[in-house]
């Protein structure tokens, strides 16, 4: 009798202590995929195209930048320069770099016309629906999820912790992403893997 | 035989049966009245004069202010289209419940050359609650100590209840029904609420 009054109590405990957290989680996105993890393979639309394109197609690169960007986002558009510029630097070097658009205020050619207006050079897919963006649990602009050769989750968060990049375009900058890269690409560790991608909240 | 008006003294059981439903009358009233302070919360912390610069330690020092008050907290910046659009709910449900142990703090993410466009902004908003804005260095450090599951994205409103304890957070814009949803269980009541005026 003293055991099931226990048991009790503790199934008692255990659910005020779940509705809890749920009740604090709730609303706060938080990523499916963590560090060290292997991101599953996905394809999206180019946007503005009929091409699609797969992660998995990168192979045979040394790492995979994918970076989810927003076209009307004043925080992401601060970063388009510093973005196309990593891009094109470290395409010699074996590394590609993916945009995923998943705002669902932002059309696909929309994306399109504002890849090429801000010159990105990289191609950005269109995320309907959200549905990658949830699997990976993303849920700013700009947000980096900086993948190696394994398709293994070796950073995530900002391109660069710029302090006022939206009033100085010369603040905005990849110096949190970029010595992980290199790490990656010296086949060493990566030393800082997680800060906050702060930015706008992608538009589910 | 005196001509001294007499005088009638009551007898012990005829004075209770006055005093009784008088002292009854007289602590139930004592009884409301206290009922009435307990629900009572603590006043409001008056709000900084202009916008106020803002770290780690001074978010520390906002809800250690709001002891025993019911505390939202917004995040927003003027770059924010949906932070924008959300923030009369948050005005209307500050001038709503404040009476009622709401305390509202919004802290501006923009940059210090925009605090012109955000003073503005509040002015054109009529809001009357604490505003800061970001004064640090690190973004992940502060997102962190607010909350280490908040993303980063804008807007972000966290709710304390009065033991300061998170109880709710949002990432997006929010509606007024959404909030009000969420704070007015963890509110006082009402003052005289059973006399059916509150809301």
């Amino acid at each position: 009798m003293i055991r099931s009054d226990l048991q009790l109590r503790a199934l008692l405990a255990a659910g005020v202590l779940f509705m809890s957290t749920a009740c604090t989680a709730a609303n706060l996105p938080s990523a499916k995929i963590k560090v060290g993890e292997k991101m599953a393979d996905f394809t999206l639309p180019v946007a503005g195209s009929s091409a699609t394109q797969s992660l998995y197609g990168q192979k045979g690169k040394k790492a995979v930048t994918v970076i989810f960007i927003a076209t009307k986002c004043p925080y992401s558009n601060a970063f388009n320069q510093v973005m196309a510029k990593l891009a094109k630097e470290y395409e010699s070097k074996g590394v590609a770099v993916i945009g995923i658009n998943a705002n669902k205020t932002e059309p696909a050619t929309e994306v399109a016309d504002h890849a090429r207006t801000h010159a990105l050079g990289f191609p950005v897919l269109k995320d309907e629906g959200n549905v990658i963006a949830d699997r990976l649990g993303a849920s700013v602009t700009p947000e980096v999820f900086l993948l190696d050769s394994t398709w293994t989750l070796r950073y995530h968060g900002a391109l660069g912790n710029s302090a006022n990049p939206t009033t100085h375009a010369s603040e905005a900058s990849d110096a949190e992403v970029r010595p992980a890269i290199d790490a990656i690409l010296a086949g060493g560790t990566v030393s800082r893997t997680k800060t906050k991608a702060f930015g706008c909240t992608i538009k589910r | 035989m005196s001509d001294r008006p007499r005088c009638h003294v009551p007898s012990a059981h005829a004075l209770s049966h006055i005093l009784t439903p008088l002292a009854g009358l007289a602590m139930a009233a004592a009884f409301l009245l206290l009922a009435e302070s307990c629900s009572r919360v603590p006043p409001e912390p008056p709000a900084p004069a202009g916008i106020a610069n803002i770290n780690e330690a001074g978010w520390r020092e906002v809800k250690a202010r709001n002891q025993n008050r019911v505390l939202l907290v917004n995040f927003w910046a003027t770059w924010c289209d949906p932070c924008r659009e959300e923030f009369p709910a948050l005005v209307r449900l500050h001038n709503t419940y404040r009476g009622r142990g709401l305390s509202l703090v919004a802290i501006s993410m923009d940059e210090p050359e925009s605090v012109g466009e955000v003073e503005k902004f509040l002015k054109s908003q009529g809001a009357l609650f604490g505003s800061y804005r970001r004064n640090f260095r690190d973004f992940s450090a502060f997102i962190d100590t607010i909350n280490p599951r908040w993303g980063g994205g804008l807007p972000a409103s966290f709710l304390y209840n009065r033991n300061g304890n998170l109880v709710e957070s949002w990432q997006g814009a929010t509606s007024y029904e959404e909030f009000e949803k969420a704070v007015k269980p963890l509110l006082a009541p009402a003052p005289f609420a059973w006399l059916g005026g509150g809301r």
